[in-house]
């Protein structure tokens, strides 16, 4: 019941004029950058980060989640209409979104494609609700080496559940926590790693290796691939379409829920949207009765992946807010404004600043709201977007990614950075190497280093710090389970196979 | 050559009525034949298919079987032995496989739940009333999760047959009279339109089950339309690999003259460099 007073004093933060505007004014921007390919939740919230360095946190952190609302729902409407998810999380909704467009019945898929999302993020808003200030107050019994762990095991995850593989995640995390390392040594005073270049001694920020790696990177790549667009369908949805729609929906009960809860489990570990969304369709595509019909247009096949997609998004903010361990890049970049706010994240914000978080979390029940209603009544204007050629698209984007980048620390070198993120980008893409590992190495390398530090002080070098009371013991042994889960895994394969030839020899036929 | 589908209640002398159509038409009656088929298909023993299907099974063997695999075997000994025509199929999901195909009377044969009670009684020589209560509660709730597992449809909804025979009031002879009135209407007359129906049925279902048996394909969950031996495959798979095999397949079936591959890998359709994780 306490949560449910303090959400409603968040509500009533959120929805002063003044935030209200700046949640519309999110939204809509989300859904332009979710349109727009070579724009991701990520680099667009971290472009727009310094449109909010004189905010007050509360305005700035309820406008740039409403970014990235807008992102998840806006990812939809290109994988409908055009065939080209404007997001990877949407890639599996053009299975069926666009065929159904091309059936001419794009209304009804993109008002599922919404209302799903809706769904997704409503299922993951409630679960943060009541779980995050819970895992805040274990978390305020934390020392340094509860911290480590929780961060190493956010490391390991990321090897453990990486569909690609380990070696590459590994290779990805270390250049990650190399280049964390650069700068200045946060303990001792010492200069690492700067080769007597001053510009490096503030070290990389990582806004500009996230606008760097994702922006320009996805810029470049887009340019190879040569992108045209063609519609299937005009975007329009008339009210009759929705709500016949919404009178189909609750059929896809089922499907909704599993997908929502997918899509929880694999954002607050952090595994993150698009393997979610995935995962849900193929769940979907198994369990439903039409599951041979997938791919051919099925609504189904459009409430699976956005649910998980949606769910998986907002959940990741739960680990961000309550433990300051980001489960996406999204939620990283969110991490580095509140650094820039002057905010600590962790769990003591809860008890600080009561009212930037439950504005927060108000915002997230308000901002999805506000995002469905704007998508389902602006779909055709955000379409048009993608009529305005690539060639004229590119540049612009470039330069707000440049004009991103240069206010993070008004340093024009920041700008090289950029453009150097962006050619790493694009070589990891081409060669298959994962991104988002080496940013968030890059955003927690700093804090992993300073709890294992502080640890080993604490314990004088001894490593069973790390297994010293049932807390800390679980972490690190899950850490390690996660870390060697590719090598485990293929055990019990092997193990299985095994045992399904033997049965197989022993079954009597007659 | 005709081809007639019929299902019965327990106890409800369908029996007789099959058996008595069939010899007086020249037919031939199937009703076990289905499971030898299918039984060494799905390398399982005849009586547990036969326990399955008259919901004898117990729960460990229920969950071990692949009911998949039995409805999709089923299915296509069904279609072939419509195929070879002058047949009385009992059971085996045979009235709603069959009722696409205009020229196939697909018929119910019922009688109150009492009533069969008596006849099975007489039949058993046992006046173990409840067990015989039980044994035909079991048959029929067996039929009726099998009908809405398989095919969504409720077993003794009479909107999905062509005829409903109540024993209670029609002896086996009319019963019989009244089957053979309805082969002679028009409305069962085989057509070739009829007949193309019934051959692009039987293809259908012969892929799916080669699909199945392929360890390559096995996993797969698709949409097969046939059309005069071209066979279009429609639906997203998970691998690139899972796509060209299901194609080489589905092109080695017998009477399968083109595969029209229109599956979708399910893969992302564009490079991204946030993918992976968000």
């Amino acid at each position: 019941m306490e949560e449910l007073s303090a959400l409603f004093h968040g509500f009533a933060v959120v929805l002063t004029p003044q935030n209200f505007m700046l949640m519309l004014l999110g939204v809509v921007l989300g859904v332009i950058i979710g349109v727009l390919p070579g724009l991701g939740g990520a680099n667009g919230i971290a472009i727009l980060l310094p449109l909010t360095f004189s905010m007050d946190p509360t305005s700035a952190i309820i406008m740039l989640s409403c970014i990235y609302w807008g992102a998840l729902f806006g990812g939809a409407i290109t994988s409908i209409l055009f065939n080209i998810p404007g997001e990877p999380w949407s890639v599996a909704t053009t299975f069926d979104g666009y065929p159904l467009a091309q059936q001419g019945r794009a209304g009804e898929a993109l008002t599922a494609a919404f209302t799903s999302s809706f769904f997704g993020a409503l299922v993951a808003v409630i679960i943060i609700t009541f779980l995050a200030p819970l895992v805040a107050d274990f978390a305020l019994e934390f020392g340094p080496p509860e911290f480590f762990s929780v961060y190493l095991l956010t490391f390991c995850s990321f090897v453990g559940m990486g569909k690609g593989s380990p070696f590459k995640i590994i290779t990805s995390m270390m250049l990650g926590f190399a280049l964390a390392a650069v700068g200045i040594d946060t303990v001792t005073g010492q200069l690492r790693l700067t080769f007597g270049i001053s510009e490096l001694l503030k070290g990389f920020d990582f806004l500009v290796a996230v606008i760097g790696l994702f922006g320009i990177g996805e810029i470049l790549l887009t340019m190879e691939e040569g992108l045209e667009f063609r519609a299937a369908a005009q975007g329009k949805i008339n009210p009759k379409v929705v709500l016949q729609t919404w009178a189909q929906l609750p059929k896809y009960w089922a499907t909704a829920i599993r997908g929502s809860l997918i899509g929880c489990w694999l954002g607050i570990t952090p595994g993150g949207a698009t393997p979610a969304s995935f995962m849900s369709y193929g769940v979907a595509k198994r369990m439903s009765k039409d599951g041979d019909k997938f791919g051919t247009g099925q609504i189904e096949g459009i409430v699976a992946p956005e649910t998980a997609a949606h769910a998986a998004g907002t959940s990741a903010l739960l680990p961000m807010i309550s433990l300051g361990i980001p489960g996406s890049p999204t939620a990283a970049v969110l991490l580095g404004g509140l650094l820039i706010w002057g905010l600590q994240p962790g769990p003591l914000l809860f008890v600080e600043k009561a009212d930037f978080v439950w504005g927060l979390i108000a915002a997230m029940y308000l901002g999805n709201v506000a995002g469905l209603i704007v998508v389902l009544t602006c779909v055709p204007l955000f379409a048009a977007i993608l009529r305005i050629p690539f060639a004229v698209i590119a540049p612009v984007i470039i330069v707000i990614c440049a004009v991103g980048a240069y206010t993070v620390a008004n340093a024009q070198v920041d700008i090289w950075y950029m453009i150097a993120f962006g050619f790493i980008g694009y070589v990891f893409k081409k060669l298959d190497y994962p991104l988002a590992p080496l940013v968030l190495a890059i955003v927690l390398g700093d804090r992993a280093e300073d709890a294992f530090r502080q640890s080993m002080l604490v314990s004088q070098g001894d490593l069973t710090v790390l297994w010293s009371n049932w807390l800390v013991g679980s972490i690190s042994t899950l850490a390690l389970i996660m870390l060697f889960w590719p090598l485990i895994s293929k055990g019990l394969k092997k193990l299985r196979a095994g045992k399904i030839d033997t049965l197989q020899e022993q079954r009597p036929v007659e | 050559m005709p081809v007639i589908a019929m299902n019965q209640e327990m106890g409800s002398k369908g029996k007789d009525v099959a058996a008595l159509l069939a010899q007086q038409l020249g037919l031939t009656l199937v009703r076990h034949e289905v499971v030898d088929h299918v039984a060494e298909k799905m390398r399982a023993k005849k009586s547990l298919i036969r326990r399955i299907m008259e919901g004898k099974a117990g729960i460990i063997e229920g969950m071990a079987t692949d009911k998949k695999s039995l409805a999709i075997y089923t299915a296509e000994e069904v279609f072939e032995l419509a195929l070879k025509g002058n047949v009385v199929i009992r059971g085996w999901g045979a009235t709603y496989l069959l009722r696409a195909v205009p020229h196939i009377p697909c018929i119910r044969v019922c009688a109150p739940l009492e009533v069969r009670m008596k006849w099975l009684m007489a039949q058993l020589e046992t006046d173990d009333e409840e067990l015989v209560r039980e044994e035909l509660r079991r048959s029929d709730a067996a039929h009726i999760a099998n009908m809405q597992q398989r095919f969504g449809v409720t077993w003794g909804d009479p909107l999905i047959y062509d005829m409903v025979l109540n024993t209670e009031r029609l002896s086996v002879e009319t019963c019989v009279e009244e089957i053979k009135l309805l082969l002679q209407r028009p409305e069962f007359q085989e057509t070739p339109q009829s007949r193309a129906k019934l051959q692009n049925l039987a293809l259908e279902a012969r892929v799916r089950s080669a699909l199945k048996s392929d360890p390559d394909t096995d996993d797969i969950n698709i949409t097969i339309e046939a059309d005069n031996g071209h066979v279009k495959l429609l639906g997203i798979v998970l691998h690139d690999s899972e796509r060209v095999a299901a194609e080489k397949t589905a092109r080695a079936v017998a009477g399968v003259a083109a595969v029209d591959n229109q599956l979708k890998v399910m893969s992302r359709s564009r490079l991204f460099t946030s993918e992976k994780y968000d």
